[in-house]
């Protein structure tokens, strides 16, 4: 093939992807005006919403010759178009059908964007069932519709069609810019009755035609039971390409007198249009021109109002999603992946400006490095928001799950969603919905009971499941909280008994227990459902979970519910830091989590030259500390004076003690090499404007260690099963910190 | 303008009508443009379209052009041998009128 063929097979193959990935958006706009429909079948925007959505996956499809997807797409249309005019209800078998049909639709258009043949008829097979089932429900007593459009009847009730006239003059590079008017009126015939005529004065003599500019323009009457906005919508994609007018069936003969002022400059074209139009005129149809009267400031005026109406209709959105467009452009990940490495190479170049500013004592360059320093910040800022989608998002797709699943178990559940426009970033969205989505079905299969068993505790037989999201101290906190029967603590100990994860007898407290469900196998369902209960799912949870620098608690209260709180760092690039030193080596806390700072005299009463860990009384709260340069087995340092600084993570809070402290410090966070990430307790590494390598510390990561720590040096003697851990006795008695 | 349709068998003699061996689209439209005009200018005045599995609008205007450059010599284009595509795209746009079909 010549190389405009591969490049004709590249256009064609990039405005696929992006047909498929619009489908794709659709189909959830598609999926969620169902589900809402479903919830209150008096809502007729939602009957809309869902009508919209299906009629613009079949454009689409139509505009790139997709024929088994918009044959089947017709279909769903028909049974919407339907309802929406009240001939059909809103029951539960239509609602079953129309989800089954929007999960066909997905499966078409995945067949676009990944092709398998072996597939294809097995697809058929369901379109043509389910398309069935669809025609079946709407009563329809016409044929189905063949592959072919140009047999297929109008998709409205005979009674209400009309004809409309339309007037299309392409521009000249319509044909060059890949649309051709062919396709248009091809789709056309799927709304009704077509007839058109081609208007060819413009066309020059072979020896003065530009073989690729269109000199086109098409008059067509077009018999329907659509209403203008339809009509309107099947030319959507050629708006910028042409001028369109559309008369509404039965317009005055003014209309025509206009139409033919705006199309026909001179007299050899205004004769072409009266003959055409009188070939389009059917038997019985009086002439459009009635008279040819003079032309009245009235009619000039009539006709500057029609067409201001016209083009209104042209901007006005034919759906919400069109107005929300204008707002939004798509950007390539990887286009914005560079730019933030970009702003973090300036962000530590900023800093050393500051330094060498500081060091040269320069007040003007200190300024000028300030002002520097506050840009640098706010295109930081701004950057890493692009990154940033709500995670609404992904709690909206869980309706569906609910309802689904609600339904093959016999339960009864609502599914309360708050927070939703809570941000994060977006790589962490696509990995925390798998996690999330076992939770939810966790909550369905195992936690909720059964609606008889919800009533014979006392409950209300419908059960409430709701997601939530917040930001707190740089965090983001998503919860997964149900009203079923929560944990049960003595089950969980009795098989990680068994499973000799725990020695006999041992005592371990609340949190614990709960932890030992995300052991790997671990699982006391009683029964397996294909759902969950396999002990495949939680271990993964929390792997993933992590994956992302995040934790996951549990909270419960048996008999009453259970809470999965998952907390995720907001993002993971950039953070504002707070720099400390032990001995020669930097450390950098996220300064969201920094509570306070405190400096500890030299030789406090009780302080273990050894202790990794102990506790200390401030100001009369008991505080665990951890020395973080005895953590990481640094060689003692010989500062006298050392300083701690207390973090905070939810509601506990930890004093990190460690040697100086350096102030705010913006961090661009760069991965540890491979040989060290398994390190615990570091989440990656920055460059400070020295030069020099800081180490940034997993501050919940190293909180949980210094809290296991602890309670294991306590647990010692009690539990022989318990992994020994290193470290001295808590011998001494706790620290005293001097008030200041 | 409508095209008319060759039902006599095709007239002899070389150059009399010029067979389409390229797909009528945008694509090969330039080419077919001076292909069609030297033809044109050779006596041709007529197409044969047998060869013609592709066409769009672009091959459609071709058409109309042709026909338009005939008719300075007040010669009327004649269509032989026109495919089921070519039919299609010209039933739909109005422009057949003595093919026998609407």
């Amino acid at each position: 093939m010549s190389e405009t063929g591969n490049e004709d097979d590249d256009i064609l193959a990039a405005a696929c992807a992006g047909f498929v990935e619009e489908a794709r958006d659709n189909l959830f706009q598609f999926e969620q005006a169902l589900l809402s429909m479903e919830a209150d079948p008096g809502d007729t925007e939602a009957v809309n919403s869902a009508f919209r959505a299906a009629h613009t996956i079949k454009g689409g499809a139509g505009l790139f010759g997709y024929e088994d997807v918009v044959a089947f797409t017709h279909e769903v249309e028909s049974l919407m178009e339907a309802m929406r005019g009240g001939h059909v209800a809103v029951t539960d078998e239509v609602m079953g059908v129309l989800l089954q049909a929007r999960d066909q639709m997905g499966r078409l258009v995945d067949a676009l964007a990944e092709p398998r043949t072996d597939a294809d008829e097995a697809l058929g097979r369901v379109s043509a069932e389910l398309g069935g089932r669809l025609r079946e429900l709407r009563g329809a007593a016409s044929p189905p519709s063949a592959a072919d459009p140009a047999e297929t009847p109008a998709s409205g009730l005979p009674e209400r069609t009309a004809t409309w006239h339309i007037s299309l003059r392409l521009e000249n590079d319509a044909l060059r810019n890949g649309l051709d008017p062919i396709s248009f009126i091809r789709y056309l015939d799927t709304l009704g009755t077509v007839r058109a005529r081609t208007c060819s004065s413009r066309v020059p003599e072979l020896a003065m035609l530009d073989a690729e500019s269109c000199y086109l323009g098409f008059e067509i009457r077009l018999a329907t039971a659509s209403d203008r906005a339809e009509i309107e919508q099947v030319f959507e994609f050629l708006r910028e390409d042409c001028d369109l007018v559309i008369l509404d069936p039965g317009s005055p003969s003014e209309h025509y007198e206009a139409l033919l002022e705006r199309r026909a400059p001179d007299e050899a074209s205004r004769r072409e249009m009266l003959s055409l139009w009188q070939e389009l005129a059917g038997p019985g149809e009086p002439p459009f021109i009635e008279s040819r009267e003079g032309r009245s400031e009235r009619r000039v005026e009539e006709r500057r109002v029609e067409e201001r109406r016209v083009e209104e209709r042209r901007e006005a959105p034919a759906g919400r999603r069109t107005g929300e467009d204008l707002r939004f452009i798509r950007v390539r990940a990887d286009k914005l992946d560079q730019l933030i490495d970009l702003i973090g190479e300036l962000v530590i170049a900023s800093s050393g400006a500051q330094l060498v500013a500081q060091q040269e004592a320069s007040p003007k360059f200190t300024e000028a490095s300030l002002r520097i320093h506050d840009l640098v910040q706010s295109a930081r800022d701004g950057a890493l928001g692009l990154r940033m989608v709500p995670i609404g998002d992904v709690f909206s797709r869980f309706q569906r799950v609910v309802r689904d699943v609600c339904k093959q178990l016999g339960k009864d559940v609502e599914l309360v969603i708050t927070g939703g426009e809570t941000e994060l970033d977006k790589s962490m969205v696509e990995t925390i919905s798998d996690p999330l989505m076992h939770l939810v079905r966790n909550s369905l299969d195992h936690g909720i009971e059964a609606p008889q068993d919800r009533l014979a505790k006392g409950k209300p037989a419908q059960g409430r499941l709701s997601l939530n999201a917040y930001h707190e101290s740089g965090s983001v906190v998503i919860e997964v909280t149900d009203d079923g029967r929560g944990l049960d603590k003595g089950r969980i100990l009795a098989k990680a008994v068994e499973q000799g994860l725990v020695a006999p007898g041992a005592e371990l407290d609340d949190n614990a227990v709960h932890q030992l469900i995300f052991a790997p196998g671990f699982s006391t369902a009683a029964t397996l459902s294909n759902l969950s209960g396999r002990g495949v799912g939680m271990d993964v949870v929390k792997r993933n979970i992590e994956s992302l620098r995040g934790q996951i608690r549990i909270a419960s209260q048996p008999g009453q519910g259970a809470t999965m709180l998952i907390r995720l760092p907001l993002t993971l690039a950039i953070i504002d830091g707070f720099l400390t030193s032990v001995g020669g080596v930097s450390y950098v806390l996220p300064l969201d989590l920094v509570s306070e700072c405190i400096e500890l005299p030299h030789n406090a009463a009780g302080c273990d030259a050894d202790a990794v860990t102990g506790y200390c009384d401030l100001r009369g709260e008991v505080l665990p500390y951890l020395d973080v340069g005895r953590f990481f087995k640094q060689s003692a340092g010989t500062s006298h004076r050392r300083s701690m600084v207390v973090v905070k993570d939810g509601a506990a809070r930890v004093g990190l003690v460690v040697d100086r402290l350096h102030g705010e410090h913006q961090t661009v966070i760069k991965p540890l090499g491979r040989v060290f990430q398994s390190i615990p307790g570091l989440s990656g590494s920055t460059i400070l404007g020295s030069g020099e390598v800081a180490l940034i510390l997993d501050v919940p990561a190293l909180l949980q260690l210094a809290v296991d720590r602890l309670n294991a040096t306590h647990h010692d003697d009690a539990s022989g099963r318990c992994a020994p851990r290193s470290g001295p006795r808590p011998s001494n008695p706790p620290m005293e910190i001097p008030s200041p | 303008m409508s095209i008319e349709f060759g039902d006599q068998p095709m007239p002899e003699g070389a150059g009399a009508v010029f067979r389409v061996a390229l797909p009528m689209t945008i694509q090969h439209a330039s080419e077919l443009c001076v292909q069609l005009a030297d033809a044109i200018e050779a006596g041709a005045k007529g197409v044969d379209l047998a060869g013609v599995d592709q066409c769009d609008s672009a091959g459609v205007q071709l058409l109309l052009a042709a026909q338009r450059s005939l008719a300075t010599r007040s010669v009327g284009l004649r269509v032989f041998n026109a495919t089921e595509v070519v039919l299609e795209i010209l039933g739909r746009y109005g422009l057949l009128n003595n093919a026998g079909r609407a």
